[in-house]
């Protein structure tokens, strides 16, 4: 049993994870064993670093925004006794991690769509993005060229999902208040298909991702857990131990976006 | 009154695409002499419908039982082969696309429906597609789109065709290797112009001018990806020649408060129309379905205009405005390919 701490603007979230991880997480009374960064109020990383100082054996940070190298690196030091992961809103989604056993077969047209509320921050919205990309092909574009609009943001480049085969990217930041938030993901190359849709963390609603080829439809297993609920799991393993695996992929992410 | 056509061109798209569109309209039309450079292909097709064939343009059009002719020839001929059906008093000519492949050849077939007074449509079907038109009408409040995308996943031509109907003198689908800047080019005026060209009208009801062309890409076999601005608005072509069974062919409008997805059917099929959505905060609207689809409303509009029942010259206008639109895209596409900078 770890006891929890979290940042008031997200202790609602944090609440419902608590509440369903019953045998494992508790809110503490004192001193906590774990605790939960909002990771879009600024200064995320020094009060994940202040959690660390202070004994902390985990820090989670949730929907984590770009983030000074300096403060990644002051971050990175503390952690010599401290998990830390970073939970995302749509790469930390449990059906992501299934892709990673996926291979294309060559080159395609790759396009990812986050649509967003009006006013969302697209530096955060792309970096969800990439992280997505790093999450379920374990690669990140070399170059991206961005393009900022009135309502949301283009990011192009190339992503290599086998060796020696770039596919075309097109990231596109669609802001509007028609329609729900979700990352929807279309890969299209000669002989296969690849199409994802995966919506926020506040609920356990499942990724839907569908896999296509000539002979028909490979739909992956829908699984009916938040991508919150999937991260805290993912601290509960690695609590205790240093973990910096979550923050060399940041370091990663926030290359592609500068 | 039963019109006569006659065709120029026999080839994929008369056979799998015009014949059988024909044959659903019952009495409104009626093939009366079919032309093709195979003397074969012709008379095979000829005979499908009991029309005469040539392997000459001037039969079709000296044939005083041919009311409407149907470009449906290459191309490049279609601007020679437009001007010499109008010139030759037909009461109108149904063009498949592109109209033309350069903006002077359109504004030569301007020029000559003007003169001649014959009506010229397009065979864009998307445009006289019912859930366009229902999309229209849904979106004609909307003032502030700002994406407007067009994704073509197509499986290889042959496929449909197939399905459509029996298939003579198949011509070889066009390879492209896209390992230079000037093939790359040349590959998206392409797509451009007998692809994506099919809902360029569509984006440009939305994105009437578009600034620059900001990126293009490339990917072999056969994938594209285009994005140019207009203003607050921006224009995505995407697609590939994909060899899965599913389809996806989808038009997307975004605005601030709402949001139009149209899944249309591939081409050559005769599946009944698209399928279109409108999504604000208060819910989604669908189309209701309709068992007809564009081509059927392309042979519609020629049988009103060859009747006089109508008579709209906005149809040879916003043909050739469509095709300006195209054509400019094409090259400031090409032209990005070629130099890495917008045109």
């Amino acid at each position: 049993m770890a006891s929890v701490s979290a940042d008031a603007s997200i202790a609602p979230a944090v609440a419902s994870v608590v509440a369903g991880l019953p045998l494992s997480l508790a809110w503490s009374t004192g001193h906590a064993d774990v605790y939960a960064i909002d990771g879009a109020a600024p200064g995320w990383a020094a009060r994940a670093a202040a959690a660390a100082a202070a004994g902390a054996r985990g820090v989670l940070v949730v929907h984590p925004t770009p983030v000074a190298a300096a403060e990644l690196d002051a971050l990175d030091a503390s952690l010599t006794h401290t998990c830390a992961v970073l939970d995302w809103a749509y790469a930390a989604d449990p059906a992501t991690a299934l892709l990673r056993t996926w291979r294309a077969t060559g080159p395609g047209v790759l396009e990812c769509t986050s649509y967003a509320p009006l006013g969302a921050d697209v530096d955060r919205e792309l970096l969800e993005v990439v992280a997505w990309l790093l999450r379920a092909f374990g690669r990140t574009p070399a170059v991206l060229t961005r393009h900022r609009l009135l309502h949301g943001e283009r990011a192009v480049g190339r992503l290599a999902l086998i060796d020696g085969a770039e596919s075309a990217l097109l990231i596109r930041i669609v802001m509007t208040d028609a329609v729900p938030p979700a990352l929807v993901v279309t890969w299209a190359g000669a002989t296969q298909r690849l199409n994802a849709r995966v919506f926020p963390p506040d609920t356990a609603r499942p990724a839907r991702v569908t896999l296509t080829d000539a002979k028909g439809d490979t739909t992956l297993p829908a699984v009916y857990e938040s991508a919150h609920r999937t991260s805290w799991k993912r601290l509960l393993t690695f609590s205790g131990r240093p973990a910096h695996g979550d923050l060399a992929d940041l370091r990663r992410c926030l290359a592609v976006l500068r | 009154m039963t019109l006569g056509v006659g065709f120029l061109g026999a080839g994929p798209v008369t056979q799998a695409i015009h014949l059988p569109t024909l044959a659903r309209l019952g009495p409104l039309f009626r093939v009366v002499h079919v032309m093709d450079v195979d003397p074969a292909v012709a008379a095979e097709v000829a005979s499908r419908v009991g029309a005469r064939s040539t392997t000459r343009v001037g039969d079709v059009l000296e044939d005083p039982g041919v009311d409407v002719v149907a470009v449906c020839s290459p191309p490049r001929v279609h601007t020679a082969q437009v001007e010499a059906a109008c010139r030759a008093g037909v009461r109108g000519v149904l063009c498949e696309k592109p109209l033309a492949t350069t903006i002077a050849d359109a504004e030569r077939i301007e020029a000559v429906t003007a003169a001649t007074g014959v009506p010229v449509v397009v065979g864009a079907m998307h445009t006289f597609d019912p859930a366009w038109r229902w999309a229209r009408t849904e979106t004609m409040s909307w003032g502030d789109v700002h994406a407007v995308r067009s994704r073509i996943v197509n499986g290889p031509n042959a496929r449909f065709e197939d399905a459509a109907t029996e298939f003579l003198g198949r011509p070889p689908f066009p390879r492209f290797d896209l390992d230079t800047p000037e093939a790359v080019a040349a590959f998206l005026r392409h797509v451009i112009l007998t692809l994506a060209i099919h809902d360029l009208p569509l984006v440009r009801h939305f994105a009437p001018i578009v600034d620059e062309v900001i990126h293009v890409d490339a990917v072999e076999p056969f994938g594209w990806l285009v994005l140019a601005r207009g203003g607050d608005t921006t224009v995505e072509l995407t697609g590939s020649k994909n060899a899965t069974w599913k389809p996806d062919w989808t038009f997307e409008v975004v605005s601030a408060d709402a949001h139009l997805l149209v899944e249309f059917p591939p081409s050559y099929v005769h599946a009944g129309a698209g399928v279109a959505a409108v999504t604000t905060r208060t819910g989604t609207r669908l189309m209701p379905p309709e068992d007809h689809n564009g081509y059927e409303g392309e042979w519609r509009r020629i049988a009103e205009l060859a009747r006089g029942v109508r008579t709209d010259p906005r149809d040879v206008q916003a043909a050739v405005d469509d095709l300006r639109y195209a054509v400019d895209l094409a090259e400031a596409a090409a032209a990005r390919a070629l130099t890495g900078r917008a045109a």
